[in-house]
């Protein structure tokens, strides 16, 4: 087992590494230029060259990425263009909103989305099973935007019970806070949950056709002691792979949400950036992001370990 | 007197696509205290799902039980939900379970010990230490060697064998009255088989609980059952005490099941007797004798009467049967004779198995050698070799059959696989027809593949699902470019599909249209289509009934005789290879231990191995049952990882002397035809 974890650190540092020539390729050959957003139109040939020098773009490609990645491994993640601010507090500021309103509509996903689909799967073909199904391909099926544009429309605009916008600490403001987040984090976690639902139930109707479910039941145990000690743990197996996956999804997600929603989160500066083509924040930020992802598909792995003896004895 | 457990009148259906399946379809039966009660009786008899009715365990929907009583200690259990309180008491606390499949029956993501422990708590309402110490108890009783420490293990760490021990430990551990073993020891080796049987009859004697065994061997019947209850197509067709059964059987049925059976005993090389066609379909069951359509004995009466109840053989003697006619061993025979009389002519020859004349070889293996790698840690170093073969060589004749036998883990497919080159590098030679194929060129192998086929040991997931019986078939001809015209190529499948038993015009079929007899003929068929030489049998009847069994090695052994085809033969039942081999050979971690031909080998087994493994295999006769000497060997196959130094089988053998664990004995002739491999021979 502990092999097996160096082994897929190293395999997530290769990774990180590809993730950075990948990302600061990119930046580099789309057109357009930080600096002419940054001076307007009305800049001067020499107040071009000024900044272009005072933020080390008229230096070799290479130079450059390589004096970019020796400043990230020292956690220096340089000067934002645009924003005049160093980029590492930016980011500490922005970080943890996506990491709160994307952690939370994980959770809820995966709680309600498991539940759900062991229920359906234990009153498989009954009316619950029906809806819990039919909810859940609906869920999978709906457009996020759309979701989100109708959300605003009814709750905010029609019934006025919900703001239309906006992001509040809950330290700062509870009540204010929690109906900031209810509709985001819902339609954060719809297709997440859908999936993870759908997963479950089918997930669950296998293990419990299993042999060792037979032998619980003829053991006299409780069914509630089969479903839950037994087949449960034995369905998490696939259910885990799938939430590495959505992990992944879920920024993309967040992206999205934030930007409907105006959050001031990773997402939105990630779009804003991108679009005034700051593109050392846009590195930071999707290497940032790729290092999260990357270490939760760690852990993923890391719990197949903790559930499953026959990968932990290997 | 009043029996532990009373079933009346049991219905069991199963509601699928619209139709009702009547799986048990009233059948009666009791069992008594201390009693080893057998139910026989082929796939889809209904003798598993009688048991798990009793229990409520049948799957619902689609299973319900649609009548009957089940009475256990005066109290009618179908009274009582499948998750009620109290039969949840019962299951585990009163009745226990071992079911057939030791390797998915255990939870692999729990320890055994919890696993055991929890049944424990369950029922005996004990802490979970004082549970844990129950269950480290009961695994010593089984045979766990060190059970402190493997309680903690998990399913994965231990062999089938260990793990059906654990299954009994944990059945035992609430001290039931009445144990089921549902085809127990089915899927377990053949001295592995004989030591959890032993272990069984110990405890239900010792504690002096019931036994019920469910079962297809009619061998494990004859050692160890009292009583038994024959099942055919749900419904119970003849019960008794064993002695009677075997004696005097009285219903058709249980005739042709005894015929079918290939006996490590049987006084001549005799041809076995298959039951013709195939179970009926249970969900249109009529009211009649449901063994009707296969049945040689059956009269206008049984065609216009309801379906036969059980009677007494003789006013109150507890042997019943239910047929109309009055048949017995002898009427049987007879019929059996006059039916076949004139192919029995014919047939004669064929089964005469002496080789009379000196014939070329036609296969040679020498010094096979099979090994794998073992890679460990990070950057996968190799630390070692798992030798699946270790220095094999025999010769196949054109013509006959050779048999390979042995346990699993002893290397006989990987010999198979290695003949037919479908490892990259072989170690050793292997001529076929004089040519070396060990360090053949891909491109001449295909002269190889024509020359060779293969017949699997799985129907059903052997046969592509998708293609009909024509491109299954078809395919070697095409492949090999066999056939000319399209023409020829319908002529040559028709010819196949005849010349094992097929019809003709089942060709555009797909394989799940069929049954697994009748699917392993096809596979038969496309074994036959490029007009092999040399055909390898990997296990190519073990998947099958005893009365299919019997169809199919009748079916190898004229295809033999007809059209000169040579066998490489492997198996783990010793009486089936017996039947059709001419020559045997006994494998053991990896080597030949024991070669000769059959009659040597099975009447004069020198090697103790042999000689442990023929001992195992129950005889479908208590009588004989009765006296032989039984020799249970010690443990099991180790891990060729952890082979011995010397002999291989020297940490098992009760002859094992100092010399044996240092010195690895070579094959030496000793007598025409018969090589051993053991130093005290």
């Amino acid at each position: 087992m502990t092999s097996f974890i160096i082994q897929r650190l190293l395999q997530t540092i290769v990774v990180l590494f590809l993730v950075t020539i990948m990302v600061f390729t990119v930046m580099h050959m789309v057109p357009g230029n930080p600096i002419l957003v940054l001076l307007g139109p009305s800049a001067t040939k020499e107040q071009i060259a000024l900044y272009t020098a005072q933020f080390g773009l008229d230096k070799p490609v290479l130079v450059q990425y390589f004096s970019w990645v020796s400043n990230v491994l020292q956690g220096d993640f340089g000067e934002s263009i645009i924003f005049r601010q160093d980029i590492g507090e930016l980011i500490a500021t922005r970080l943890p909103i996506t990491v709160f309103v994307g952690g939370l509509a994980y959770i809820i996903s995966v709680v309600t989305g498991m539940t759900a689909g062991v229920i359906a799967a234990v009153k498989r073909g009954g009316f619950i099973d029906s809806l819990i199904t039919i909810t859940a391909n609906l869920g999978m099926a709906t457009p996020i935007f759309w979701l989100g544009i109708l959300g605003i429309y009814l709750f905010s605009l029609q019934l006025g019970w919900l703001p239309v916008q906006g992001f509040t600490w809950l330290t700062v403001d509870l009540s204010k806070g929690i109906k900031q987040l209810i509709m985001p984090v819902l339609l954060l976690s719809t297709v997440p949950l859908a999936m993870i639902t759908r997963q479950t139930r089918s997930a669950m109707l296998e293990v419990i056709q299993q042999d060792y479910i037979r032998t619980g039941r003829s053991k006299g145990l409780k069914e509630k002691v089969i479903i839950i000690k037994h087949a449960l743990r034995n369905a998490l197996i696939p259910v885990i792979t799938l939430l590495g996956i959505q992990l992944g999804n879920l920024v993309g997600g967040s992206v999205l949400v934030e930007q409907v929603f105006n959050i001031p989160g990773m997402g939105t500066l990630l779009v804003q950036s991108m679009l005034q083509k700051d593109f050392l924040i846009v590195q930071s930020c999707v290497l940032i992001i790729a290092t999260v992802v990357a270490l939760c598909n760690l852990a993923v792995d890391i719990a197949y370990g903790f559930i499953d003896p026959r990968i932990r004895y290997k | 007197m009043e029996h532990l457990l009373e079933v009346k009148n049991l219905k069991t259906q199963f509601g699928i696509d619209g139709t009702t399946v009547k799986a048990v379809d009233g059948v009666s039966y009791y069992v008594d205290e201390g009693e080893v009660v057998a139910f026989v009786g082929e796939s889809g008899s209904g003798k598993s799902v009688t048991q798990y009715s009793g229990l409520q365990l049948i799957p619902s929907p689609p299973g319900k039980i649609a009548g009957g009583e089940i009475i256990y200690e005066g109290e009618n259990l179908l009274d009582f939900g499948p998750r009620s309180e109290k039969m949840r008491e019962i299951r585990g606390g009163k009745i226990g379970v071992i079911f057939q499949e030791p390797m998915t029956s255990l939870n692999p993501v729990m320890t055994v010990g919890n696993q055991i422990s929890e049944a424990i708590m369950q029922h005996l309402n004990l802490k979970k230490r004082e549970a844990k110490n129950r269950a480290i108890e009961l695994l010593k009783t089984v045979g766990i060697p060190d059970a402190e420490h493997r309680v903690d293990y998990y399913p994965h760490q231990f062999s089938g064998g260990m793990r059906q021990r654990i299954m009994i430990a944990m059945t035992l551990s609430c001290d039931p009255k009445l144990l089921i073993a549902d085809e127990a020891t089915t899927a377990l080796d053949v001295t592995t088989q004989a030591q959890i049987l032993e272990l069984m009859k110990d405890v239900v004697k010792r504690t002096h609980t019931s036994l019920v065994m469910v079962t297809h061997n009619l061998g494990i019947v004859a050692r160890y059952a009292d009583r038994v209850y024959v099942m055919y197509a749900g419904e119970i067709v003849e019960s008794g005490p064993t002695k009677e059964i075997f004696n005097n059987p009285k219903h058709p049925y249980t005739l042709g099941l005894l015929k079918a059976v290939p006996r490590l005993d049987s006084s001549k090389d005799s041809k076995l007797v298959p039951i013709d066609g195939m179970m009926p379909d249970l969900s249109n069951k009529q009211d009649q004798c449901a063994f009707q359509p296969r049945c040689n004995h059956y009269t206008d009466h049984c065609l216009s009467s309801p379906s036969p109840q059980l009677k007494p053989v003789d006013e109150g003697q507890k042997h019943l049967y239910a047929c109309y006619e009055n048949i017995n061993k002898n009427l049987f025979e007879e019929k059996l004779k006059k039916k076949s009389s004139i192919q029995e002519q014919e047939e004669e020859s064929l089964y005469k198995t002496e080789l009379t004349e000196e014939k070329d070889t036609i296969l040679e293996v020498k010094n096979l050698k099979i090994y794998f790698p073992v890679k460990k840690g990070l950057m996968k170093r190799k630390i070692g070799d798992v030798k699946a073969v270790d220095d094999v060589s025999f010769k196949i004749k054109k013509g006959e059959t050779l048999g390979l036998v042995g346990e699993s883990g002893c290397g006989k497919t990987t010999v198979a696989r290695s003949i037919l080159r479908l490892y990259e590098t072989i170690d050793g030679e292997i001529s076929f027809k004089g040519q070396d194929i060990a360090n053949m060129s891909k491109k001449d192998l295909r002269f190889l593949r024509k020359n060779m086929s293969m017949i699997f040991q799985d129907p059903y997931s052997s046969l592509d699902p998708r293609k009909t019986v024509e491109s299954i078939v078809g395919e070697p001809l095409k492949n090999h470019k066999l056939v000319k015209t399209q023409k020829e190529y319908q002529k040559r499948i028709s010819e196949l599909l005849s010349l094992v038993g097929l019809d003709p015009t089942v060709k555009d079929r797909v394989p799940h249209e069929f049954s697994g007899g009748q699917r392993q003929r096809i596979g038969i068929a496309r074994a036959l289509a490029s007009d092999p030489s040399i055909i390898v049998c990997d296990e190519a009847i073990s998947a099958l009934d005893v009365s299919i069994q019997a169809q199919i090695i009748n079916l190898m052994k004229e295809l033999q005789a007809k059209l000169g085809l040579t066998f490489l033969f492997i198996a783990h039942d010793l009486a089936a290879v017996r039947h059709i081999s001419d020559r045997i050979a006994v494998m053991y971690l990896g080597k030949i231990v024991e070669i000769g031909d059959w009659r040597t080998l099975y009447e004069n087994p020198q090697h103790p191995y042999t000689k442990a493994l023929l001992n195992a295999v129950p005889i479908p006769d208590p009588l004989v049952e009765e006296e032989r000497d039984r020799i249970i060997i010690e443990g099991e196959v180790p891990s060729l990882l952890s082979r011995p130094k010397g002999c291989p089988f020297s940490n098992r053998c009760p002859l094992a002397s100092a010399e044996c664990l240092d010195v690895e004995p070579a094959l030496k002739s000793i007598e025409t035809n018969h090589e051993v491999a053991c130093i005290k021979v």
